[in-house]
Order: structure tokens, then C-alpha cells, then sequence
């Protein structure tokens, strides 16, 4: 809780390797290869699809499994050997796992009983713990007679009240209401800043991580596809996979035309498209991505020819502030735009035009899209 | 008109036939034991209805007026009674509670087969199934064979008609009855519980005796009662494998109603038997009552 | 809810009590109540008539035999007294039969006038409230002795030696029964199996108490644990010699020389009884000598109808253990109703039983 000089090595991940064996004799490897830095004053999400490995590596670093092979310093300290109950980390588990035989205070204050901390100092930093999370006064009620968000409460209070070094958290939102996460993504937030400590925080939830995160670890198969801050993994994702995990992508495959200069030319299926050179040579199969918000529909008569691909309107869907354009384009494809709805009146078969900036494409060499970016 | 109704409804409640049922074939001989200890015994079985009040005091020791001296002999025998189950109870804990946790950890199919042979004995008479003790635990039966042609020892053991062999032979039967509460409790007990505890710097042996003991404690008491309250009343497996050499308030008031044909006394070890059972039994339902999270 | 459960879960161990307490007794339902014409209804020990007889019977008469058991004198008055109607005939021990006699339950047969009767032994028209044979017919009769495994012991022929058994290694049993046990111990200090003399009870209670450690148990199954050696020698009945006769070279049954006690049923109707009738024809039929024969060759017990022992094979006929000389007949004692001397021996036999 001190604002010391923030290490950025404090949790470091060497090499990690995890496999199960299936019930069906198969092998997973859920986790393959993992290396991460993680700094001590950190919040650091864990994205990926479910299944992807990100119980496993919480539970590695709080202990419950152990690597196959790999290495995992805390503050400079392996932590392999040491047993889950002398790891200087607490877990706020995905359904809460608060003791359904123990009322409130007596959840909260455990970490501090089973340490043997004198009852009054006890009873204080409960009530302190209980303030922080804000559900004072709950004491004397059992588990189940708090409502879902209020047991998220708890099960926070309790984890952070040993002071650990690292809080690791999974999925610690997916049960609750939308409204409730949002307050709850915030006040985490706000949490960890005021304990100034790692929050290694799990979900599947893109927009979860993109709102909460310092920066995002990807991962997919039981390896990191991308490690960056959110701005990074939306707008240069290193992946199609994390493209097409993350916000929603127009994604194409193409082969360069021509390139030369600042620009390069793809053929797309037929259609061309304009997007800055990233050293490409006529003949190199790429991918290109954009996102849906960096179309612009413009007047018929303001739009300067090369920069725009014509489509036609299948679909548009009022989504609050924009509207959703659903569009296919000459050679069949489908292509997803988010335009302002101020340019209203658009009515399905209508052909339009859909500008855009040719920095914004996101080039992917090779046609798999599987590759670094450039 | 509200009271009115609630009691046409007690009324209605009364009538069912669940009542009924209860009432007759529950109550009903219940009100005959508790009259019948109250009566003098015929003299060849059966009751005569005069007021007798020695049943009661004789239990406790006192004489009954005719041919006896004060002697707690009935006291010992129910405290032995007790004490054999309080034995068997703890003995098909201490067996039920490892092996529960061992078989909820098992992949499914294996956890049925296991629970299967467990309760596979429910199928079979009791009696059959003590024979096959006899034949196992004799002189001459397949465990002395086994240890002595393993060479561990050279004489045969004294297994059948001791101790031992009683303590086996409950604990053998009672098994189910320990087993299947335990495991309905140590299987419903979540694991992330015992991780959360553990997270939280418990050491195993803090994380049984805060987390998993308090969790598992209802199916334990079940389990503990379920054996206890049959256990006191089990004379079979003492005559058959313990050589009938101790008796049991089983025993005696079987011995009660056929060999001395004394049926209120009889009658009056079976109340202070079913007391002392509902003693047993309301410190666990006070307990649940007051901890209604734990049931 | 709570209520609920705790009231079924009350249930279930109060009706096992019940059950227990009410063994035999009580709770004992109606009998068979099979009163058609053609029919009799036999209430008698276990296994203690040979199944042929009834085949006999009924192919003879056209009467329909349904046959239901009890193991205990005592297990049969409970369940004629809670009114348990529907049998015709029961087979009381002596004692028993004075017993039900006292209560009038049986009726008049005057068996004694009917053909067959002059082969029956008067030496065992024993029954006090009988002596002429008006009501009851002799069934059977045995001795309570000593079997013994001839491996483990070669010879055995007293109750001395058999009491000496466990000082040299070897396991005895006696039986689980209070009369028969408290009778030897009577037997052997020379009073009556009847005494309900405090003094001569306490002696017996002293000589139990000083054979306690070394009886290995208290148990009517003993046979299979002599056959196989883990017992060299048990308290048993004359039936034993069912087993001898298949296994000679093992088993051995012998009448002790001290004496022993010994048993006899009677073959009595009724008053409830639906077909008295067809009783007094079993009864009847019962009394040739070929039938009594079968009975007591499957039976391997005493007979006391003169014309069937001429019937039975040598090896029963002659055999003193089921057929013994009138010496050894003299050295044996039948039980006899104790009355209010029961307590006394109730009181005996709990104390020895709990002593350790
Ligand atoms: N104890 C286990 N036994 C077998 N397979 C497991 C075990 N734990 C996890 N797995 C597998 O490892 C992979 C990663 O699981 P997990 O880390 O739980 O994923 P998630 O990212 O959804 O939290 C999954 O395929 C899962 O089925
Ligand atoms: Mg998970």
C-alpha cells in the first residue's frame, strides 16, 4: 500500500509450460510457453477465449497446480516451491468461494485469524476491509444473504486484507448484471490504484479489458499472441486472432499490386485498396484490416476516387450514437462500417462509397494473417 | 376467521392418512411399550394390570422385591451397549471420512462402482453376511490361513468370538450407514473452498479444522447418529462373532420377553433405551436448529 | 421442514426398537388363518419334524398340511396369548405344555383312547397337568450332551473332562440358554435342574462364573465350528448325531456320565384349533409305529412309541446316545416350570452373562 518506486519486473514468467491429459486420453497444452513481466503497480488483464489457459496460470501462480516446466520469480523470488498458503498473493475466485458456514466478518477477518492476528487489530482492519469494498456493517450476515454483487464485495474484502503483494482475480465480474460491472470495473479500478498494487485480473470480456486494463496479455491456446496496453492490441493487433477477438474488424486478404513510395495498392478480390507500405512487394499475400469506425460515408460529390471502396447497403442498425452499416462490396465480401448518424436517410440496395484513411489499414503480411505487425 | 381456517386446516392434518399412519403403527405401540413398563409381569408372560412400580427402579439398580439385592448390573449393560457403539461409530468414521474424500475425487464411473460396492451389502441379509465373518475370522478361516501361510505368524490367531471380532463385525455393517451421509456432505463440499482457504494462508491442517471439518460436520453427525442408534441396539453381530460372552440391551430385552417372560421389564428397558436415543438425537436437532445454514 | 424430517428420521429408529423389543412377542400378526375343511395347521420347532410324514398324511387323508415355525417355547405362548389364532396343532416341551394347560389353551383329545396307544412308553406321559395322556401325545424326545470333534479329542465321555478342555489349548462352547446352562451347572453339583433353592443357585452361578473365561462362546452354532476343529468339543443337543451318522470319523456325540438334561415335546390341540378333527387324525396317524420311525430315523432323536424303536435301524436303535440304557435314563433331568423362580434365573443368568 506504500507508493514505492514501481518495480517492472515484479512478477516475471519464464518459459512456462502446462499440459493436461484428457479424460479422452488427448493432451492440452494449456499452457505453452508463457513469458510475461508483470510490474508491481500494475493492472494486467489476461484476455483470451475460455479455454484458452488463463485459470491455469492463476492457479500456477497462487500455487494450486504446478508447472511442467517454466520458472516464476516474485520480486525476484521463485515461488515454485513455496505451498499456496506461504505465497504472498490472494485469489478472488470466479464464483466468490466465500465460506458458507462463516458470517461475513468472520469470512473477511480469516486471512487474518488463521494468522493469528489479535482480535482487536482484527476487528478493526475487517471493518476497514468492509469500508474499502463500501458494505460496512455486514458482520453478523451469513453468505447467502447477500445479494451476488455484495458477495463480489466480500470476496474482495477478504482477499486484500492479508495486504498482499499481488491480487489475482478471475473473472471476477462474469456474474453479475451489466449495470453492476460497469460500477464494479470502476471501483476495481479505483481499488487497485488506492492499494497501489498487481492486479493480474482474468476475463473473456474484450471491452472489460480494453476499459480496465494498464495492459493486456492475449492469449490463445495456451500462448500470448500480444502483450500491450489497450490501445495497442485494438488498433495494432499483432494477429488475426487478436483482431478478430478484439472489437469487431473488416478483415481482408489481398495481394500487392504495386508499392512504391509511401503507398502500396492490394488487390482484394477484385477490388483495390489503398494502404500505406510497410515494405511490401508486388506479389506479397497479405492481410489488411479496419476497423468498422474508420470508414467515413461522404456526399457523393465530395468523394475523392482513390480512396474509397464501393459497396452496397444490405443492412443499417441504429446503435445508440452511430449507426451500424452492414455492406458487401463488388466481389461479394461483407464489410462493416460505423458511421455517424447524422447521415441519416440511408435506405438498403442504396450504393455507397466508403472512404478511408490509407494509414489506417493494419497490414499483416501473408495471407493467414498470422504474423507480427508491422 | 383466520384462526378459524388455520384450524380447520390442523384438523385436515390430523385426518390424513400420513397421521394415521403415523399414529397407529408409530404412537400406537409406542403407548403400549410406555404402558405396559407401568404393569406387573404375568406370571407366564404377558401383563397384569396392577400399578407396579419396580420396573423402572431396577433398571437403576434397585431390587424389585423379590430374589434381589441392589446391583447396577442393567446400568453396566447399557453403558456397554453404548460404549460398543460409540466405538463402532467412531471406528466406520475414522474408515468413512478418508475414503469419502478418496472416492469424490474419483472419475465418475469409478466413484459409482466404488459407492456400489459399498452399499452392495444392503442387498444381502445380515446374518449370511456375519457367516461369512465366522468362516473368515475362525482358527482355521482364510485370515489366519493368509497369515500364516505368509509367514507372519505360526500360530492361529484368537480372532473369532473376541473383542475384536465384534468391533469388525459392526463396523462391517455399519459402514453404509457412516458411509453415505459422509460422502453427500464431503461431495457437495466445494474445492474452491479449501483453495480459498489456503489462498488466504491457512495450512492444510488449519483449512480441515476451520473450512473442511465445519463443512462436512452435518453429514458426520448424520452418519454418527444413523450408526449409533442401531448399533445400541445390535445383539447379533456380539452373540455371533463375540460368542454371546457379553450382553447387550439388545440381548436383554430379548431375553426379557422370551427366556424370563417379563414383558413389562422388558418394555421398560426399551423406554429407557428410546430416551436415551431422543437424548442423542435432540442435542444434534437443537444443534441444527440453531445453525440452520448447516443442514 | 425441520419439524418434518426430525419426526421421520424419529421414526425409523423408534420402529427398529419396536421390532427389537417387540421380538417375537407383541407384534406377532395373525397366523396363517387357513380354517377350509381338508386343511391342518402345524406351529412346531424348526426343522423338527421329517417333511415325508406330511406327505404321508396328506396322501393318506387328502388333508392339506401348512406348516409354520417358532424356536422358542416361549416364542410360541407370546404368540397364542396375543391371540394369534388359526393353528391346530403346537408341540410344547413338558414344561410348557403345563404351562398352556394352566392357561387353557389345549383341548381334550383323549388320544390316550385310541388305537396305537398302548405302544406309547407311560414312562414319558410325564406332564403334570397329563399324566394319563388325555390331552397330549409324546412326540420326541433327546438329551442334551456333548459333541465332540474326534480329531481334536479321542475320547470324551464326561462333563469333568469336557470342562478340562480348555486347559490343555482347546476351545469348548456351550449354549446360549439360560435354563440349559444354569441346569448343568446344577446337574453337575447334584441338585434338580428345577432348583429355585437361592443357595443352590448361587453354587451355580459360582461354577458358570468359574467356566466363564475358558468357554470360547455362548452359541447354538456350534456344529460347523466342531466339524472343522476351531471347537474340539460344544454343549449340544442329540440331534448332533444327524451329523455324526454322515461324518463318523470326525464327530462323536456322547450323554456325559455325570447325566445330562434332557427335553421332550408333546403333540397337542389347541382349543382354538379351526380343525380339531383333522388334528385328532394326525395325532392318530402319528401313533404307527412305521410313521413315528420315519419320523424318528430323519430325526435322529429319542422315540417313546415301543413298536416303531423295534422298526429303526440298529445303528439308532442301538445307539446308547439317542436310545440310552434305563442306568443312563436315570441320570437324566427334565425342566419343569419355575414360576416366579424365573426371575431368580433371569437375574443369574443377566449377572454371569455381564460379568467379565
Ligand atoms: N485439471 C485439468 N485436467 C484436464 N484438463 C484441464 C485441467 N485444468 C484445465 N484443463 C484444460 O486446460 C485448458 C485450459 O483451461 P483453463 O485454464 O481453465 O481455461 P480458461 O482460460 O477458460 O480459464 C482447457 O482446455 C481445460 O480443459
Ligand atoms: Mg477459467
Amino acid at each position: 500500500m506504500s507508493a514505492q518506486q514501481p518495480s517492472p519486473d515484479f512478477l516475471k514468467i519464464k518459459k512456462a509450460y502446462r499440459h493436461f491429459v484428457t479424460p479422452e486420453g488427448g493432451t492440452v497444452r494449456a499452457l505453452d510457453g508463457i513469458d510475461l513481466s508483470v510490474a508491481s503497480n500494475e493492472f494486467i488483464t489476461l484476455l483470451g477465449p475460455s479455454g484458452c489457459g488463463k485459470t491455469t496460470l492463476l492457479n500456477i501462480i497462487a500455487g494450486f497446480e504446478r508447472l511442467d516446466r517454466g520458472e516464476i520469480l516474485l520480486a525476484g523470488a521463485s515461488l515454485l516451491e513455496s505451498p499456496p498458503h506461504r505465497r504472498p498473493v490472494n485469489t478472488v475466485f470466479q464464483s466468490y468461494a466465500l465460506f458458507p458456514h462463516l458470517n461475513i466478518g468472520d469470512n473477511v477477518g480469516y486471512g487474518l485469524d488463521v494468522a493469528g492476528v489479535a482480535k482487536k487489530e482484527r476487528n478493526q482492519r475487517v471493518a476497514e476491509a468492509l469500508e474499502m469494498v463500501g458494505l460496512s456493517g455486514v458482520e453478523k450476515r451469513k453468505p447467502s444473504q447477500l445479494s451476488g454483487g455484495q458477495q463480489q464485495r466480500v470476496a474482495l474484502a477478504r482477499a486484500i486484507i492479508n495486504r498482499p503483494k499481488m491480487l489475482l482475480l478471475d473473472e471476477p465480474l462474469s456474474a453479475l448484471d451489466r449495470n453492476l460491472r460497469g460500477k464494479m470495473q470502476i471501483e476495481l479500478k479505483n481499488l487497485q490504484a488506492e492499494l497501489g498494487i498487481c492486479f493480474l485480473f482474468v476475463t473473456h470480456d474484450q471491452e472489460e479489458a480494453l476499459t480496465m486494463s494498464d495492459r493486456i496479455v492475449v492469449l490463445n491456446q495456451g500462448k500470448v499472441e500480444q502483450l500491450g496496453t489497450p490501445d495497442e492490441v485494438y488498433h495494432r493487433p499483432a494477429s488475426r486472432f487478436v483482431t478478430e477477438f478484439i472489437g469487431e474488424s473488416n478483415i481482408f486478404s489481398g495481394t500487392v499490386v504495386e508499392s512504391g513510395g509511401q503507398l502500396a495498392r492490394v488487390n482484394v478480390g477484385g477490388t483495390e485498396v489503398v494502404c500505406s507500405n510497410h515494405s511490401l512487394r508486388a506479389g506479397d499475400e497479405v492481410s489488411l484490416l479496419l476497423r468498422p469506425e474508420h470508414f467515413q460515408l461522404k456526399p457523393a460529390d465530395q468523394v475523392n476516387g482513390t480512396n474509397g471502396i464501393s459497396a452496397v447497403l444490405e443492412q443499417s442498425v441504429f446503435i445508440g450514437r452511430d449507426h451500424q452499416l452492414h455492406c458487401r462490396m463488388a466481389n461479394g465480401q461483407p464489410l462493416s462500417a460505423l458511421i455517424r448518424s447524422s447521415l441519416s436517410g440511408l435506405k438498403p440496395g442504396q450504393a455507397l462509397t466508403l472512404e478511408y484513411d490509407p494509414t489506417a489499414w493494419h497490414v499483416i503480411p501473408g495471407a493467414s494473417g498470422v504474423g507480427t505487425a508491422q | 376467521m383466520r384462526s378459524f381456517t388455520s384450524q380447520q386446516k390442523q384438523l385436515l392434518l390430523l385426518l390424513s392418512p400420513a397421521t394415521l399412519f403415523l399414529g397407529i403403527f408409530f404412537l400406537g405401540p409406542l403407548l403400549i411399550m410406555a404402558v405396559y413398563s407401568f404393569l406387573e409381569p404375568g406370571l407366564y408372560g404377558g401383563v397384569e394390570w396392577n400399578f407396579y412400580h419396580w420396573n423402572y427402579g431396577r433398571v437403576l439398580g434397585w431390587a424389585d422385591g423379590f430374589y434381589e439385592e441392589f446391583d447396577i448390573v442393567y446400568l453396566q449393560i447399557l453403558l456397554r451397549s453404548a460404549g460398543l457403539a460409540l466405538v463402532t461409530v467412531l471406528v466406520t468414521l475414522a474408515f468413512c471420512y478418508p475414503v469419502a474424500f478418496w472416492i469424490s475425487r474419483m472419475q465418475s464411473r469409478w466413484k459409482s462402482f466404488c459407492i456400489f460396492l459399498i452399499a452392495l451389502p444392503f442387498f444381502s441379509s445380515m446374518i449370511i453376511r456375519l457367516y461369512a465373518w465366522i468362516l473368515i475370522l475362525r482358527d482355521s478361516g482364510f485370515a489366519n490361513q493368509i497369515l500364516m501361510s505368509l509367514g507372519i505368524i505360526s500360530e492361529p490367531l484368537d480372532l473369532m468370538y473376541s473383542g475384536t471380532a465384534v468391533i469388525i463385525g459392526m463396523v462391517y455393517i455399519f459402514i453404509p450407514f457412516m458411509f453415505l451421509p459422509v460422502y453427500s456432505s464431503v461431495e457437495n463440499l466445494d474445492p474452491k473452498l479449501i483453495k480459498a482457504s489456503q489462498d488466504l494462508g491457512a495450512t492444510p491442517f488449519t483449512t480441515f479444522r476451520r473450512v473442511i471439518f465445519p463443512m462436512t460436520l452435518p453429514g458426520v453427525v448424520s452418519g454418527c447418529i444413523l450408526v449409533f442408534i442401531p448399533a445400541l441396539g445390535n445383539f447379533v453381530v456380539p452373540a455371533m462373532l463375540g460368542g454371546a460372552k457379553v450382553v447387550m440391551i439388545g440381548n436383554l430385552v430379548e431375553q426379557q420377553f422370551l427366556a424370563a417372560r417379563n414383558w413389562p421389564f422388558g418394555a421398560t428397558l426399551s423406554m429407557v433405551m428410546i430416551v436415551f436415543m431422543l437424548l442423542v438425537v435432540s442435542v444434534y436437532l437443537i444443534r441444527a436448529m440453531k445453525n440452520p445454514q448447516h443442514s | 421442514m425441520k419439524a418434518v424430517d426430525s419426526a421421520a428420521a424419529g421414526s425409523k429408529w423408534i420402529k427398529k426398537t419396536l421390532a427389537m423389543a417387540c421380538l417375537g412377542a407383541s407384534c406377532a400378526g395373525a397366523a396363517m388363518a387357513t380354517q377350509a375343511a381338508g386343511v391342518l395347521n402345524l406351529y412346531n420347532w424348526g426343522d423338527y419334524i421329517n417333511p415325508e410324514v406330511l406327505e404321508r398324511f396328506t396322501a393318506e387323508t387328502g388333508v392339506k398340511v401348512n406348516l409354520d415355525t417358532y424356536s422358542s417355547n416361549e416364542e410360541m405362548l407370546a404368540k397364542l396369548q396375543v391371540g394369534a389364532t388359526g393353528y391346530d396343532i403346537v408341540f410344547p416341551s413338558v414344561h410348557m405344555q403345563d404351562i398352556m394347560a394352566t392357561l387353557d389353551l389345549l383341548e381334550k383329545t383323549n388320544i390316550n383312547q385310541s388305537a396305537g396307544f398302548e405302544n406309547i412308553d407311560t414312562a414319558h406321559l410325564i406332564a403334570e397337568s397329563d399324566p394319563k395322556g388325555e390331552y397330549c401325545l409324546p412326540y420326541g424326545w433327546g438329551t442334551v450332551g456333548i459333541v465332540y470333534n474326534k480329531k481334536a479329542v479321542p475320547e470324551l465321555n464326561s462333563w469333568k473332562e469336557f470342562f478340562a478342555l480348555p486347559g490343555q489349548g482347546k476351545k469348548i462352547v456351550m449354549l446360549d440358554d439360560m435354563r440349559e446352562d444354569i441346569g448343568l451347572a446344577l446337574l453337575l453339583d447334584g441338585k434338580s435342574v428345577n432348583s429355585v433353592d437361592p443357595k443352590e443357585l448361587k453354587a451355580a452361578q459360582k461354577f458358570l462364573l468359574e467356566q466363564k473365561p475358558n468357554v470360547s462362546a455362548f452359541t447354538y452354532d456350534s456344529i460347523p465350528m466342531v466339524q472343522s476343529g476351531d471347537i474340539a468339543a460344544a454343549q449340544w443337543y442329540v440331534g448332533a448325531m444327524m451329523y455324526v451318522m454322515e461324518d463318523p470319523d470326525t464327530l462323536a456325540y456322547v450323554i456325559p456320565e455325570e447325566g445330562a438334561t434332557m427335553y421332550q415335546e408333546n403333540m397337542c390341540v389347541l382349543k382354538s384349533a379351526p380343525n380339531k378333527a383333522n388334528a385328532k387324525l394326525f395325532l392318530e396317524f402319528f401313533m404307527k409305529p412305521e410313521i413315528s420311525a420315519m419320523n424318528t430315523v430323519q430325526q435322529t432323536n429319542g422315540s417313546m412309541n415301543k413298536a416303531a424303536i423295534e422298526l429303526l435301524p440298529a445303528e439308532i436303535r442301538d445307539n446308547p446316545s439317542i436310545n440310552p440304557s434305563a442306568e443312563t435314563k436315570e441320570k437324566l433331568q427334565i425342566f419343569r416350570e419355575l414360576g416366579k423362580g424365573t426371575k431368580l434365573y433371569d437375574r443369574i443368568w443377566t449377572k454371569f452373562r455381564t460379568a467379565s
